[in-house]
């Protein structure tokens, strides 16, 4: 059975806080909250996220073709929403 | 992490055209202390409505003194400042919280950094630029827009438009200043003027800098920074020369065939990869363990990438073409080097970390110049580099320049560590904000610095922001001394501290190396590697600046710690090193005049080897080396008629308590040569030694399986006619059995009493003559190929070569089998295991990767006998009659190298014509045209000379000159020139054509074709050319018309038709003549 999206954003909030201990963060948390721009994340800090959600849910995602896809839609930022329904595809 | 409750959204860049937050700065001489002190801003802010922020600001900057327990906070607003100090206030009364890291603008740090190590700064480089980078710190920070303005006043003065257009440019020329910034030129310098723009606002800060190191180009602005480059002398016509150079370089360098791919990965990762895939391919920079950059022909590339999207790995290719950071770089850096030598250098005066070699730049000024120039060429190590830099006490980076890229690469280098990673400019923040968001960290790990001085940058003729402040500045001015002076006294308490402790550990550990007790009783936790004791070596311990070693290619020990690093140094000398005679690139007997003359003597790679396992050795002594992994190399070392010296730099990177196993980074270079001038002092090749306390046991052998397998129809002496090894290498006795999947074979191992003229008995490690010698048996492979296109293979690394047992016995008849392990245009891998008397592997190689060269020679062997070769083209179409040739050249890159050049030259000129070329001053180009041109017409004249005699002509035994504007030929230390045909030759771009023919009167004209040209009129140019040149008289519009044979034109002059013979040859029209009259 899918995580549902609570699980999902709780499952989020756990890894990155496991990835980046040194970080506050002071906003708002939800689907509208973007990486770069409001948790002040560089974009080398995204790929260190996808490999801890990797290793978080203990197999590959396709993490790689995700980002991808983002870049080629000419997205500047990643809203956590889209990141939860990337998670939702394809996390059992 | 902790996230927590709503605080007002940060704001997005957007240009500003002032301060649009302010840094608070709040102490109290304990946590509580300060937690009070923050409730009651906040308590007083909240009352007040409208009390200037920049007053609150200010007051608090002057109040600051050094210790106690601080608070930073950037705020915009009054309400923002509210909310955050309460939140602070919050987290202050937690006793387990121990820092405050919140981007948004809260900082707090119960371990102050500051206190624990040293501050650097450092600079990005190309890549960081974007469009409107600090314009809006232009009307901040007077520095800024002075620096700016410079830019404006160089490009005014150099009659060109200025830079700044593109840095700044307005909303509608964004998209189009982005294309252009994205050009190497315009990138570089434009970086470069943030970065000097960016210090120059931190020099109003007066930061404690201990250390400094620029990533890429922006080690420029880092040798500017620590006083290693004039900046006079610089940052004037130089800059701009070297940004116009830059961009030609790029032009030029850039091929279709060249591509850069980002990947998501660390440099290990992405070698594993290209490995496997396409060893041919770099990692040009390795920037952090999330972020590699690999370099390597498309087609190679593109491999890789399916490779590592296959893994889901991020990849990216880059939009441009530069193969720099790479060896590939390498023919365009002779205008750069000749560049650079006019350019003074000096001792820095604060350390400067080097990003070709992840270490401290050299202190003297040559020494200097030659890392900066050579990191075009030097893959960037910025990973290394910063792990460094940590190592040496740097616990807070100032990223000094746009962006904050180098931010991130630092802050995942050093994922877990304590440190701070502070970018100065940011494209999500406005710049002054983005300044005081790094105030506010530096602040809040008690970096001292004059907080005063920043609040300074405003008008404070005019009463600044508010009146207050200019008073407050004003009676406070010298406030800064005293934590600068408490902060140095630190400082220099903590680094005695440090070296206490650094030389505890270097008796610890050459205690346990040479397995002595260590004189002091340290704690266990200091002891690095605490079970790491030698099984074998008993003898006394090493120090430094102990006597050589005996090893055959150790001379000087420049210096050594044992167990840590060594660096060696010894003399390339021909006259002793006599094993190199019988290792000359280009071939050898390239003579008949003088049997002895051979190609350029160049150092084995496996010599190479040789040196750093015995550096590797001397670090762990009693050791033996069972491998060398992920062998890399760079470039040849040539022997020059004169000494050099050749260094050996090593250091442990690993110990493995458990298994005694030690593994030694190490790479060697030459500190000079004449064929690369300053260039020379870069690393050569590099590897990774792996040693251990006794060899593994042999493993099975490899599966050797040869499909529709042949008795070997070359012989041992055909193989040898095709390489380019003397006797001394020549160890292979027959060539048995092969197939497409290897070769089999013997070899004898032969004695080592002739490697050295003063050594008759050297000890050596690996044997680097038997490791050369064994993997011949691949050469053989080659010569078995029905096709020999591109079979002049040179190697440039190998993934590894793993020893099973001690040298076998001189006299030993050994089993050799070569593997082919993947063959690609470019590229070649192969594997080879020698086997020991007892049937058992003693030596496995893999993954030996080979570049293909692709000489314009067509069948002919580089490495073979030369007078029956040619090694241009011939270009019949162009020859006016079987009596006279026609030779055309396009010299490659690959023989533009000086390296290779240099190698040719040897085997196709006489001793006096490269002394000739050896004392003229020429640039590289005009280097290039000297032999080439030479070259070619030896080519033309010897083919048309030997259709008169029996036998032939090496090109090395016949000698040029020029007389007039000439080149003639003549046999070989000849006073006279009458026995050859004359020729006539043409250089155009490089190329070169050259014409010979029996007649008095004889001329060539060469053209180039360009796109959109009409061929026709080309060939009626080139034949007015060859005209002009026969009759040694300028070009005119003579009339031209059709001849009766294809090609032919006929030209007017003096009312004669004379005859041209026109030929394409690729993008040439190439027209000779000997003036014969038409006739008709």
């Amino acid at each position: 059975m899918s995580r549902t999206t609570e699980q999902l954003y709780a499952d989020l909030a756990t890894v990155m806080a496991t990835a980046f201990p040194d970080r506050d963060i002071s906003v708002t948390v939800g689907p509208e909250t973007r990486v770069f721009a409001d948790l002040g994340m560089a974009s080398i800090e995204l790929i260190v996220l996808g490999e801890r959600l990797e290793q978080f849910y203990g197999g590959k995602l396709p993490y790689g073709p995700f980002l991808a896809g983002l870049r080629k839609q000419g997205a500047e930022d990643l809203e956590l929403g889209k990141l939860v329904e990337f998670l939702q595809s394809h996390v059992k | 992490m902790v996230v927590t409750v709503t605080a007002p959204a940060p704001q997005d860049a957007a240009l500003t055209t002032g301060w649009d937050s302010e840094a608070f700065v709040l102490q109290g001489a304990d946590r509580a202390e300060l937690r009070e002190r923050v409730l009651t801003l906040a308590n007083t802010v909240e009352r007040q409505a409208g009390i200037s922020l920049q007053e609150i600001a200010v007051r608090l900057a002057v109040e600051l003194r050094p210790g106690g327990s601080r608070l930073a906070v950037v705020a915009s607003s009054s309400p923002d400042l509210v909310t955050k100090l309460r939140r602070a206030a919050d987290r202050l009364a937690d006793p387990k919280c121990k820092q405050i890291r919140d981007t948004n603008g809260l900082y707090f740090f119960e371990q102050p950094l500051a206190l624990q190590g040293s501050l650097a700064l450092i600079f990005p480089g190309e890549g960081a630029q974007y469009p409107g980078m600090l314009a809006d710190l232009c009307g901040v920070f007077p520095e800024v827009e002075d620096t700016f303005s410079w830019c404006d006043r160089l490009a005014a003065d150099a009659g060109r438009a200025s830079l700044r257009n593109i840095l700044h440019p307005t909303p509608e020329e964004t998209v189009a200043a982005e294309a252009e910034l994205r050009k190497l030129g315009p990138s570089i310098f434009g970086v470069l003027l943030a970065d000097l723009a960016v210090t120059r606002v931190l020099q109003r800060l007066e930061l404690p800098v201990s250390a400094i190191a620029g990533h890429s180009a922006g080690e420029l602005a880092a040798l500017l920074a620590a006083g290693a480059l004039d900046s006079e002398t610089m940052l004037g016509p130089s800059l701009v020369e070297i940004m116009d150079l830059m961009q030609q370089l790029e032009e030029e360098a850039g091929g279709p065939e060249v591509a850069l791919l980002a990947v998501g990965a660390g440099r290990a990762v992405v070698e594993e990869v290209t490995t496997k895939v396409a060893p041919g391919v770099i990692v040009a920079m390795d920037n952090c363990p999330h972020q590699s950059v690999a370099v390597g022909p498309s087609h190679l590339i593109a491999a890789v990438e399916s490779a590592l999207l296959e893994r889901g790995l991020v990849c990216e290719r880059l939009p441009f073409r530069r193969p720099y950071h790479t060896p590939m770089f390498e023919p365009w850096m002779g205008r750069f080097r000749e560049l650079f030598a006019g350019i003074p250098f000096h001792q820095p005066h604060t350390p400067i970390y080097s990003c070709s070699t992840g270490a401290r730049f050299p202190n003297d000024p040559p020494s200097i110049r030659e890392l900066t120039v050579n990191h075009w060429v030097s893959p960037v190590e910025f990973t290394r580099m910063i792990e460094t830099m940590y190592a040496d006490g740097v616990r807070i980076f100032v990223e000094a320049g746009p962006r904050g890229n180098l931010s991130a690469f630092t802050e995942d280098v050093l994922r877990g560590k304590p440190c701070a990673v502070i970018p100065a400019n940011v494209t999500r923040k406005s710049g002054p904000t983005q300044i005081n968001h790094l105030v506010a960290q530096l602040a809040a790990h008690h970096v001292p610095m004059n907080l005063v001085n920043l609040h300074g940058s405003l008008d404070l003729a005019s009463g600044g922001r508010d009146s207050p402040v200019q008073v407050a500045h004003v009676e406070n001015r010298g406030v800064t001394s005293p934590a600068r002076q408490d902060t140095v006294a630190i400082m220099d308490g903590y680094l005695s501290v440090m070296e206490q402790f650094l030389d505890t550990q270097r008796e610890v550990m050459e205690a346990f190396l040479s397995g002595r007790p260590a004189h002091v009783t340290i704690p266990q936790e200091l002891f690095a590697f605490p079970d790491f004791t030698p099984q074998v070596d008993q003898q006394p311990p090493t120090t430094s600046h102990q006597q050589p070693p005996e090893f055959c290619f150790v001379g000087d020990v420049v210096h050594h710690e044992l167990g840590r690093e060594i660096i060696l140094r010894r003399t390339l000398d021909e006259r002793e090193d006599i094993y190199v005679d019988d290792h000359t690139l280009g071939g050898r007997g390239v003579s008949r005049v003088d049997p002895a003359q051979n190609g350029l003597p160049v150092l084995p790679m496996t010599f190479s080897l040789e040196g750093m396992s015995e550096a590797a050795t001397l670090l762990a002594p009693g050791k033996v080396v069972i491998a060398l992994m992920n062998v890399r190399l760079y470039r040849w070392v040539p022997y020059d008629p004169e000494p050099t010296t050749f260094e050996i730099r090593a250091s442990v990177t690993s110990i493995d308590e458990q298994t005694g196993v030690v593994e030694v980074r190490a790479n060697v270079r030459d500190l000079s040569n004449s064929f690369l001038q300053d260039g020379a002092n870069k690393p050569s090749s590099e590897a990774t030694i792996v040693l251990a306390d006794r060899y593994p046991e042999p493993p099975e052998p490899r599966p050797f399986v040869l499909t529709e397998e042949i008795p070997c129809k070359a012989t041992v002496e055909e193989l040898r006619r095709n390489m380019f090894h003397g006797p001394l290498f020549q160890m292979l006795r027959s060539l048995d059995r092969y197939g497409k999947e290897g070769i089999e074979g013997t070899l004898e191992v032969q004695g080592r009493d002739h490697w050295f003229r003063s050594n008759a008995n050297p000890r050596v490690v690996i044997d680097p003559v038997l490791v050369d010698a064994a993997m011949h048996i691949l050469g053989a492979w080659h010569l078995e190929q029905p096709d020999w296109s591109g079979r002049i293979l040179l190697p440039i690394g190998m993934q590894s070569l793993e020893f099973f047992g001690p040298i076998p016995e001189i006299g030993s008849k050994l089993l050799v089998r070569g593997y082919n392990e993947e063959e690609t245009a470019r590229q070649a891998r192969h594997g080879v295991e020698l086997f020991g008397t007892d049937g058992r592997p003693w030596f496995r190689l893999t993954g030996a990767s080979y570049w293909r060269f692709y000489l314009p020679f067509g069948d002919v062997n580089f490495f073979g006998p030369k007078d029956q070769y040619f090694l241009c083209s011939r270009v019949p179409e162009a020859e006016v009659s079987d009596a006279s040739r026609c030779y055309f050249l396009d010299p490659p890159l690959d023989l533009q190298q000086p390296v290779l050049r240099a190698s040719g030259m040897r085997v196709t000129m006489t001793p006096r014509e490269m002394a000739s070329f050896q004392s003229t001053e020429l640039d590289e180009a005009a280097k290039s045209d000297w032999f080439f041109s030479r070259l070619v017409s030896k080519d033309a004249v010897r083919s048309l000379w030997n259709t008169q005699q029996e036998g032939g002509t090496f090109p090395a035994d016949m000698e040029t000159d020029v007389v007039g504007d000439r080149i003639v030929c003549r046999p070989r230390d000849a006073a006279t020139t009458d026995k050859y045909p004359p020729v006539a030759t043409a250089i155009v771009k490089g190329k070169v054509a050259a014409f010979s023919a029996f007649a008095e009167q004889l001329g060539i004209g060469m053209v180039l074709v360009k796109k959109g040209d009409a061929e026709s009129t080309l060939r009626v140019e080139a034949a007015q050319l060859a005209v002009a040149d026969a009759l040694k008289i300028p070009a005119d519009g003579w009339r031209v018309e059709v001849g009766k044979k294809a090609g032919q034109l006929l030209v007017t002059h003096a009312g004669k038709k004379l005859r041209v013979q026109t030929a394409r040859q690729k993008d040439a029209i190439i027209a000779t003549t000997i003036c014969e009259i038409d006739p008709a």
